[in-house]
């Protein structure tokens, strides 16, 4: 492969990664915080998509207006799912709450199937974020280097919201200890809400990328991207913020070099992913970063 | 302040805490004392919310509390210091003081920070440092400044005294006595009955979930059974 070859596939890895990190950090908090695995955390993509969807084509919202409603409605939802899936189960058994988690994944898929149909609805991508360019013989679409932008953003501002602020301190609390974080007088349930809809929000911004990255639209779009992220936070250490960035990118861009390398393996990339977990947590039981539970800050 | 009236409490079908009716006076100190084992923790849990009861009332302030959730119940100001300090290891001193005043204003905010460091010069020293690095002498100066960030008009304290060396028991039961002083109403809970009584103004005697003695300090001290039974005589 020229250099220039590896440069593109590398800008794509990225691209990928980034979107892989944004949906992961969704898990890693919430596993964080209540030591589950929300596996309805993929769908929100789906959902973020389809609002989007709503906003430009339907009501002809500008795209700004549409995406911030888009991902509003999203963290929304991201709290009620807590609220009516999570809550009721907080003495229960950790297996109910994963049995609920993935309840409400095939709940949400399905509602979404019923209603808006199995066939794909093309995403209106706004002009700012289409088109591309040429760099020193690279073919460079816009939103590859949009995509990492706006991640890199968002993971900072994040950031400093654990790290600087009240509200982080007592997340990185609640994630440490439950009992002592609720004996300060702490509202625990109002940070467990805000957690959701952080998450919900980021996995938003993941799915409005992704549908604009690959342009089609169905109930199960959240399926795949939602796995992936999954495997990301595990790889990087689930529980550590910083973990899930890293887990993100290393598996997107070694997902895209894999099939840059070696095309004829193309039809193994969704595998790959579990082969690079497997290998990983061989070696290092609590992934790249190891499991840290929100205690190191990003 | 805090009255308790027929407590019962149980894990599953062993009971830990049975028919406890106890009284915390505004302004004293109150020594509950019992072996390992007694229910003294399921108590504080209880108190707090962590725990519900079988039966009975708990009545903090004038309203029952029984029925709340811990965060509300802390925020009607009550504060405990939990059995094993229980701070955030990974946070550092500072924002362990911090999420003890979580929702005070900014400016009362900073002015209790630097009550709290005259208080435990010793905290002033290490704000920057992680808690988990202190010594245990310091982490329970840092449970006890954290506990009263939050201006509580009673503390509780689940064996504030365990696993420290001596000289530090004295320093920390002179600073509850100062804390008392002040105006805070404490519920002590002890294993070790001869300094609890010694600073409180009245104490109770906890065995295997029921209450059997109680009095005024002095007399408990001077008490022929809990001489035997707890004083080591
Ligand atoms: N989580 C628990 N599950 C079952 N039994 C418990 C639990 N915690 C405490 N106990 C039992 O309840 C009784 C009282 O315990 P505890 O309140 O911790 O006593 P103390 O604080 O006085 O040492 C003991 O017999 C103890 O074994
Ligand atoms: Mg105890």
């Amino acid at each position: 492969m020229t250099w220039a070859g590896f440069a593109q596939q590398l800008i794509n890895g990225i691209s990928l990664g980034s979107l892989y990190a944004l949906v992961a950090i969704g898990y890693t908090m919430v596993y964080g915080i209540l030591r589950l695995i929300n596996f309805a955390h993929g769908d929100f993509l789906m959902v973020a998509a389809y609002l989007g969807i709503f906003g430009l084509a339907m009501f002809s919202l500008p795209w700004p207006v549409a995406f911030l409603a888009a991902l509003a409605i999203t963290g929304l939802l991201g709290a009620l799912l807590e609220r009516g899936a999570y809550r009721p189960l907080r003495r229960a058994p950790r297996l109910s709450l994963l049995i609920s988690a993935i309840g409400a994944s095939f709940l949400l898929e399905n509602l979404a199937l019923v209603f808006l149909g199995g066939r794909p609805l093309p995403f209106p991508t706004p002009a700012v974020f289409a088109g591309s360019f040429q760099v020193a013989g690279l073919y460079i679409p816009r939103l590859s280097l949009l995509i990492p932008g706006i991640t890199l953003i968002l993971l900072a501002a994040l950031f400093v919201l654990v790290s600087h602020t009240r509200t982080g301190m007592a997340l990185r609390a609640l994630a440490h200890d439950w009992e002592a974080t609720a004996l300060l007088g702490i509202n625990v349930n109002r940070l467990i809400s805000l957690t959701f809809i952080l998450g919900s929000i980021l996995a938003g911004v993941g799915g409005l990328l992704w549908a604009m990255k690959y342009p089609q639209v169905n109930p199960f779009l959240g399926v795949l991207p939602g796995l992936k992220a999954f495997i990301a936070a595990v790889l990087g250490g689930i529980g550590n913020l910083a973990g899930a960035v890293v887990g993100g990118l290393v598996l997107g861009i070694l997902e895209v070099l894999l099939v840059a390398w070696f095309p004829a393996w193309s039809g193994y990339r969704d595998a790959f992913a579990f082969v690079l977990l497997i290998i990983v947590l061989l070696a290092s039981p609590t992934g790249l970063l190891g499991e840290s539970i929100m205690e190191d800050k990003l | 302040m805090l009255k308790i009236i027929n407590l019962s409490a149980a894990y599953g079908s062993i009971p830990a805490l049975q028919d406890v009716s106890l009284h915390v006076p505004a302004g004293q100190i109150v020594a509950l004392i019992g072996a390992n084992g007694a229910g003294k923790t399921t108590l504080m849990r209880t108190i707090t919310g962590l725990q519900s009861p079988q039966t009975g009332k708990i009545i903090f302030r004038n309203r029952e509390i029984q029925h709340l959730a811990t965060p509300e119940i802390m925020r009607r100001g009550l504060a405990l210091c939990p059995e094993g300090r229980r701070i955030f290891p990974n946070l550092t001193v500072q924002e362990n003081l911090i999420l003890g005043g979580y929702y005070s204003p900014d400016r009362r905010l900073r002015r209790d920070l630097a009550e709290i460091y005259q208080l435990f010069p010793r905290l002033a020293e290490r704000q920057q440092q992680r808690a988990g690095t202190l010594s245990g002498g310091e982490q329970q100066m840092l449970a006890l400044g954290r506990a009263l960030m939050s201006r509580p008009h009673m503390l509780l304290l689940d064996e504030p005294s365990l696993g420290l060396a001596p000289l530090l028991v004295q320093e920390v039961f002179k600073t509850l006595a100062r804390i008392n002083r002040r105006g805070t109403t404490i519920l002590l809970v002890e294993q070790n009955a001869a300094a609890a009584l010694k600073l409180a103004h009245y104490g109770y005697v906890l065995e295997t979930g029921r209450l059997s003695f109680e009095g005024p300090s002095h007399d408990l001290l001077h008490h022929p059974k809990v001489r035997s039974a707890y004083l080591g005589e």
